[in-house]
C-alpha cells in the first residue's frame, strides 16, 4: 500500500475543528516544507495538492529544502472550488468565464459551446478539451518549479456534482483528458458507492473517505464496504482518505480495519514531520507499508 | 427551480443525488442566458419556463411537486405572490421580507447542522445567561461593485445575519427565541457597514450578542463561533465541535459522531436540509420564528 501526503492542514482545512484563524502563509508553508522533506526521505512519493491561489508559494518553499533530484510527485487537485464559488457569487457565470480568459476559452470554444447546448446537443460534449486546458495550465506551473506530475485529481465538488446528475460522460471526458497528457485521472468523491457503480472506462483512481467510524463515508459504512468488496475493473485504483476521521479514530484502531486491504493507497496529512514517521512505522509494523526505508 | 445560480445548481444536484437523476424532472426559470446554458449543459432533460408563463398559467404552476426560489432576494416576494394557492412545497433560499406559510421552507441551512441536536440536549438542563455568536468570512461585500449583491441586500448582514440567528434558534432548547414582538427585545446596534454588523438584544432572560465580520483574511471560508454562558459554565460551539469550559460534559466533535448522508455535495447540512424539504419535515424553527428573525435584521438595517 502506498502513502499519499495530503495538503489540507497546510491550508488550514480541518474537518474536526472547522476553519480556524490561519497562521501566516510563511509559517504554514515553512512547516509544510519540513513535512514534505521528511515524507520524501521516508519514501513517500506523492503529495496531493489543491490548486489554492497560494500553492506555488508552498512549492517554492519546499523546493528550497528538498534534496536536488528529489522526484517528489505533485498530484494537483483541480479546480480550487472557493475561487470558483467566489467568482460566481460576485460576478455570476459570465464573470467566471471572463476570469478563465477569453484566449483560453477560444481554444476550447467548440467544446464549451456544445456543452452549453447552443447546437441543440443536449447530451453535451465531454468537455475533454476544457479539462485539458485547465490541466495544462497547472502542469506548466508545477513542472516549472521542478516537480513531477503523474496524477491529476478532480475536486470532489465537481466529481460529486457530475455524479449527482449522472453525467458520467463528462467524468469520462476528464479521465480521457488526463490520459491524453500521459497522466492518470483521480476522481475525488464523497459518494464512493456512486463512483464505483459508474460505467467509466480506462485507468483511473477513485479516492474517497473511508474510516471505521463511518464519518463522511456516504451513504453509509455498510454500503461502501459492500461496494469495495465487489470485483473491480482492471486499471481502477482505490485511494482512501480520512482513515483517521480527522483525528477521531486512533491510528492503531484505524489500521486494524481489514477493509483497508482493498485500497491501493491511503492519504495522510499532518503539519508535524515526526507524525509522518510515526504513521509510516505503524503501517510497516502491520505489513501494510511498502517502500519505507525507516 | 426559479433562479439557476450557485444555489440553484447546488440544490438541483443534491435533489438528483437523493432521489436519483432518472426520477426527477427539472424546469428552470431564469432570464440569464448563461444560467440557462449552464443548466442545459449539465441537467439532462431540463426544460425552461419564463416568468410570463408562470404568471399566466396556473395549471403549469400547479403541476409542480416542489418549487425552489433561489433567485436574488429582492425578487422572492414577487415570486411567492405568484404561488398563492400552490399546494406543493416551496423552498425559499433566504426569505427576506416574506411571510412563510406552512408549505414554505427557508434556506437557512445551519438549522440542519448535525451537532445542533447534541447541543440542544446538553443545554436542556442549563440556565442560559448570554449567547454570543460570531460569523467571520473572507468575502468582502464592500468590494462587490456590480450585480444585485452591490445593492443593500449584498451585505454581511443580509448574507449571513439570518444564518447566524437561525443557527442560534435551532440549538436552543424549546422554541423560546424569536416569539416576542421586536419592540420588546431592546435591540442595540453598535456597528453596521456592508462588511461589519454588530448588534445585541434581550429575549426572555437571555442576552444575545451577534457579530458579523466580512473581509477577514484570517479565515479560509465562513466560520461560526458561538459562546453560550450559563450560570456556571461557558460552552463553545462552532458547528464542528462542542466543548465546555467547566468540563461539565465531554467535548464532542463532528467526526466522532460518524455522520454520513445519502448524497454528499457540500456539507451534511445541505443534504439534510433538502431531505427535510423533500419529506416535508421543513424548518427546525417555526415560520413565525423565521419571520421574526428576519424582522430583527430589517430593524438593524434601518438603524444604519
Amino acid at each position: 500500500m502506498r502513502v499519499i501526503l495530503g495538503d489540507n492542514p497546510f491550508f488550514g482545512v480541518n474537518h474536526r475543528t472547522g476553519s480556524k484563524v490561519l497562521d501566516s502563509a510563511e509559517e504554514r508553508f515553512s512547516s509544510a516544507a519540513e513535512v514534505m522533506v521528511t515524507a520524501e526521505r521516508c519514501g513517500v512519493r506523492t503529495l496531493m495538492l489543491s490548486t489554492h491561489p497560494d500553492y506555488e508559494e508552498l512549492l517554492v518553499a519546499a523546493g528550497r529544502v528538498l534534496p536536488l533530484g528529489h522526484g517528489l510527485e505533485i498530484a494537483p487537485v483541480i479546480p480550487y472550488p472557493h475561487t470558483l464559488n467566489n467568482s460566481i457569487a460576485q460576478d455570476g457565470y459570465f464573470g467566471l468565464m471572463k476570469k478563465l480568459g477569453v484566449g483560453n476559452l477560444a481554444s476550447v470554444g467548440l467544446d464549451i459551446v456544445r456543452f452549453m447546448g447552443f447546437f441543440g446537443d443536449q447530451e453535451g460534449a465531454k468537455l475533454k478539451g476544457a479539462f485539458r486546458l485547465v490541466i495544462s495550465m497547472e502542469l506548466a506551473k508545477i513542472r516549472a518549479l521542478g516537480f513531477v506530475v503523474k496524477h491529476v485529481c478532480l475536486h470532489n465538488i465537481i466529481t460529486d456534482l457530475l455524479l449527482g446528475l449522472k453525467r458520467f460522460d463528462i467524468l469520462q471526458g476528464f479521465i480521457d483528458a488526463c490520459k491524453g497528457d500521459g497522466l492518470q485521472g483521480v476522481l475525488i468523491t464523497q459518494n464512493a458507492v456512486a463512483v464505483l457503480a459508474a460505467n467509466l472506462e480506462g485507468e483511473f483512481v477513485s479516492c474517497f473517505s473511508f474510516n471505521c467510524f463511518g464519518y463522511m463515508v456516504n451513504p453509509s459504512l455498510d454500503k461502501v464496504v459492500d461496494a469495495i468488496n465487489r470485483p473491480r475493473k482492471s486499471g481502477c485504483e482505490l485511494w482512501a482518505m480520512q482513515i483517521l476521521a480527522s483525528g477521531a479514530v486512533r491510528l492503531e484502531v484505524a489500521l486494524r480495519d481489514e477493509n483497508l486491504r482493498f485500497f491501493d493507497a491511503v492519504l495522510y496529512a499532518t503539519t508535524k514531520p515526526h507524525r509522518v514517521e510515526e504513521f509510516l512505522r505503524a503501517l510497516k509494523w502491520r505489513n501494510m507499508g511498502a517502500e519505507i526505508p525507516l | 427551480m426559479v433562479g439557476f445560480g450557485r444555489m440553484g445548481l447546488s440544490h438541483t444536484v443534491i435533489i438528483s443525488g437523493i432521489l436519483g437523476a432518472e426520477n426527477v424532472e427539472f424546469d428552470v426559470c431564469d432570464p440569464s442566458v448563461f444560467s440557462k446554458r449552464m443548466a442545459a449543459g449539465l441537467v439532462r432533460g431540463v426544460k425552461f419556463v419564463t416568468l410570463e408563463q408562470l404568471r399566466g398559467d396556473k395549471g403549469l404552476v400547479a403541476s409542480y411537486h416542489f418549487i425552489l426560489l433561489t433567485a436574488p432576494p429582492f425578487l422572492r416576494a414577487e415570486f411567492l405572490a405568484l404561488l398563492e394557492g400552490f399546494k406543493g412545497r416551496v423552498f425559499v433560499e433566504k426569505p427576506v421580507l416574506v411571510e412563510l406559510r406552512e408549505n414554505h421552507m427557508s434556506g437557512y441551512v445551519n438549522q440542519h447542522a448535525p451537532l445542533n441536536s447534541v447541543l440542544r440536549e446538553r443545554l436542556a438542563s442549563e440556565t442560559l445567561r448570554k449567547v454570543t455568536a460570531r460569523l467571520t468570512t473572507n468575502v468582502s461585500f464592500e468590494r462587490i461593485k456590480s450585480g444585485w449583491r452591490s445593492k443593500s441586500y449584498g451585505s454581511v448582514l443580509h448574507e449571513f445575519g439570518g444564518h447566524v440567528l437561525s443557527l442560534v434558534g435551532a440549538f436552543l432548547p424549546e422554541q423560546k427565541i424569536f416569539q416576542k414582538p421586536i419592540e420588546d427585545l431592546s435591540l442595540q446596534v453598535s456597528r453596521h457597514s456592508r462588511d461589519v454588523a454588530k448588534f445585541s438584544f434581550v429575549d426572555g432572560d437571555v442576552a444575545y450578542s451577534i457579530e458579523l465580520i466580512a473581509n477577514s483574511s484570517d479565515v479560509r471560508k465562513a466560520t461560526y463561533d458561538v459562546v453560550i454562558e450559563t450560570c456556571d459554565d461557558k460552552i463553545y460551539y462552532d458547528l464542528y465541535s462542542i466543548s465546555s469550559e467547566a468540563e461539565k460534559f465531554d467535548p464532542v466533535s463532528l467526526p466522532e459522531t460518524g455522520v454520513s448522508v445519502t448524497f454528499y455535495l457540500r456539507g451534511f447540512d445541505f443534504t439534510r436540509q433538502m431531505e427535510a424539504f423533500l419529506v416535508g419535515d421543513m424548518d427546525v424553527l417555526s415560520s413565525s420564528q423565521i419571520s421574526a428573525l428576519e424582522r430583527i435584521l430589517w430593524v438593524v438595517e434601518g438603524k444604519k
